[in-house]
């Protein structure tokens, strides 16, 4: 029998021809668009780059010393305000997330309910939370509140999506031994549900507190919501000032970055128990 | 004298477990508060009222249906044209930051990094780029680089790259270190190693990788649009400064079909892929 090689002269074998046919298309398209976008698409608007501000604001990004203290407090203050815009909306969703979840879940609910919830879920999680926020902006008018619900609604979404899918996963026997014993739905949901799917709500609440984060700083430059670190940021950039800028990116910096390092901590802990 | 013994260590054993037990219990209410008292803080901090959210529906729901609907599909080719420049912007990201951020994990991976200071450099850059909000580098770009597709695409391969550098530093490092030892023992070169090894082995994840990261940049380009000024985010973000909504209501039609699109046609060709 004759032996065929594949392009990265190894055996071909019959199982991974199909994939490797694909792989190779999907490269093609790839970079064909990327040609496409990169050289023909593009428009570049050199006449408009501004190398004097580049420089200014290679120079002046970390000047913190030309922060005048006042600023730097009212900084740390909208940081915070930030962060409380991304923490309540993240609790919420998770609170509300994890109830819709279970009504969601295949094996813990049933029929019609799990396809309503589902496909609302989908949806809302289709449009973008900013204008999920633009939408709720438009009715209530332009306040944090207002801000908090759009960023709720999508987090929602988030989190009956992949509760639900994580619910699912749970062994079938655990659920049923449970029901052979007389449990009612409340103890399934507490002896079996929780215990079991713990870690992956906890790894998907903290890829969503991240997400929201992210969402919170750019919430004040795109829906226009005040008190908040983008919104500086933003004025700081029309206005010149690139000490400012760079001091308030130097801020979400460490706060992100605190929070990565203790959901990473956090991560390894629960894996190890 | 066995007997004490084990009677010991098991009287041991359940007081540990006991212990181990009531501490967690205690973590986790401890916890639990934690959050409720920090929750209805940041609430106070932003005067946040739940309630208005009921109270003033109705009043919200006719503002809605004014300002919103029917929705306006006169700029229709504007609109095609914005959908087409926000999909073939996101694949070219994807692709560039694929290809900068494997190139940077080759450096940073244990497995195949071989200057500690470069390993390090690399990691700071990574680090930096992923833990800034990709909007918040539209922003500070936007004064150097103008609004335009370009920094759109910058933009959203910086993301990408800020995404993947980690993920694929992890993946080399789990690629199987047997099969550099033998090409290193026949006397391969660096590159050869890579080429042969390391290349073949991560590649369908790698690409699996990138069509993920063409989801999310379907996902982000709205916002980042917006804020750079390409695509259908910029035309969203003109019909909203405008009070233009009914537009903006079609143009948001139009980003939720490219969305669900985008989704179910990566997870097939992934799940084709793995």
């Amino acid at each position: 029998m004759e032996i065929k090689y594949n392009i990265f002269g190894r055996p071909k074998l019959k199982i991974a021809d199909k994939a490797e046919k694909l792989i190779i298309v999907i490269i093609i398209t790839f970079i064909l668009i990327t040609i496409y976008t990169v050289f023909f698409r593009i428009e570049y608007r050199w006449a408009f780059f501004n190398s004097d501000v580049a420089l200014r604001m290679a120079t002046n990004f970390l000047r913190f010393d030309k922060v005048e203290n006042a600023k730097k407090i009212e900084m740390i203050i909208s940081l915070l305000n930030t962060l409380a815009l991304g923490f309540i909306s993240t609790v919420m969703g998770f609170v509300f997330g994890f109830i819709l979840g279970l009504l969601a879940a295949r094996n813990l609910s049933s029929g019609i309910l799990t396809k309503i919830i589902r496909s609302f879920a989908t949806f809302v999680r289709a449009v973008p939370t900013i204008i999920w926020v633009l939408i709720f902006v438009a009715g209530y008018g332009l306040t944090s509140t207002t801000a908090i619900v759009g960023m709720f609604f999508h987090t929602l979404a988030f989190f009956v999506k992949s509760f639900a899918e994580a619910f699912e996963e749970i062994d079938k026997g655990t659920i049923d031994a449970l029901k052979a014993t007389g449990s009612n739905w409340f103890q399934i949901v507490f002896g079996a549900v929780i215990p079991s799917s713990l870690t992956k709500m906890m790894s998907w609440l903290a890829i969503r507190s991240e997400i929201n984060f992210g969402v919170a700083v750019v919430i004040g430059p795109a829906a226009g919501v005040p008190g908040t670190i983008g919104t500086i940021i933003n004025n700081a950039s029309r206005a010149g000032e690139y000490h400012v800028q760079g001091f308030g990116v130097v801020l979400i910096f460490i706060a992100a970055f605190i929070m990565e390092a203790s959901i990473n901590h956090l991560r390894q802990k629960s894996i190890i128990r | 004298m066995e007997l004490t013994m084990m009677r010991l260590l098991l009287f041991d054993n359940t007081d540990n477990s006991e212990k181990i037990l009531y501490k967690k219990r205690w973590n986790s209410i401890a916890l639990f508060s934690a959050v409720i008292i920090v929750t209805f803080l940041a609430a106070d901090l932003l005067d946040f009222e739940f309630f208005v959210v009921f109270q003033r529906f109705d009043n919200a729901a006719v503002r809605f249906v004014k300002l919103y609907l029917p929705p306006n599909f006169k700029e229709l080719n504007k609109m095609l044209d914005a959908i087409w420049v926000t999909i073939i912007l996101s694949i070219a990201s994807a692709l560039m930051g694929v290809i900068i951020a494997y190139f940077s994990a080759i450096v940073t991976s244990r497995a195949t990094g071989k200057s500690l200071l470069l390993r390090i450099v690399f990691r700071v850059i990574a680090t930096f780029v992923r833990n800034v909000p990709a909007s918040i580098w539209a922003v500070i770009l936007l004064m150097a680089f103008w609004f335009g597709e370009f920094l759109a695409l910058l933009v959203m391969t910086m993301a990408t790259y800020g995404f993947l550098a980690r993920v694929f530093s992890d993946m080399i490092d789990e690629t199987n270190s047997k099969s550099i030892e033998a090409l290193e023992s026949t006397g391969a070169s660096y590159w050869q190693i890579i080429a042969q090894s390391v290349f073949p082995e991560t590649l369908p994840s790698a690409i699996s990788w990138a069509l993920y990261s063409f989801e999310l940049n379907i996902r982000s380009a709205t916002i980042i649009g917006m804020l750079a000024g390409a695509g259908i985010g910029f035309l969203t973000g003109y019909y909203k400064h405008f009070r233009r909504f009914d537009e903006m209501f079609a143009a948001t039609f139009f980003i939720v079909i490219t969305t669900l699109a985008a989704d179910q046609i990566s997870a097939n060709i992934r799940k084709r892929l793995l």
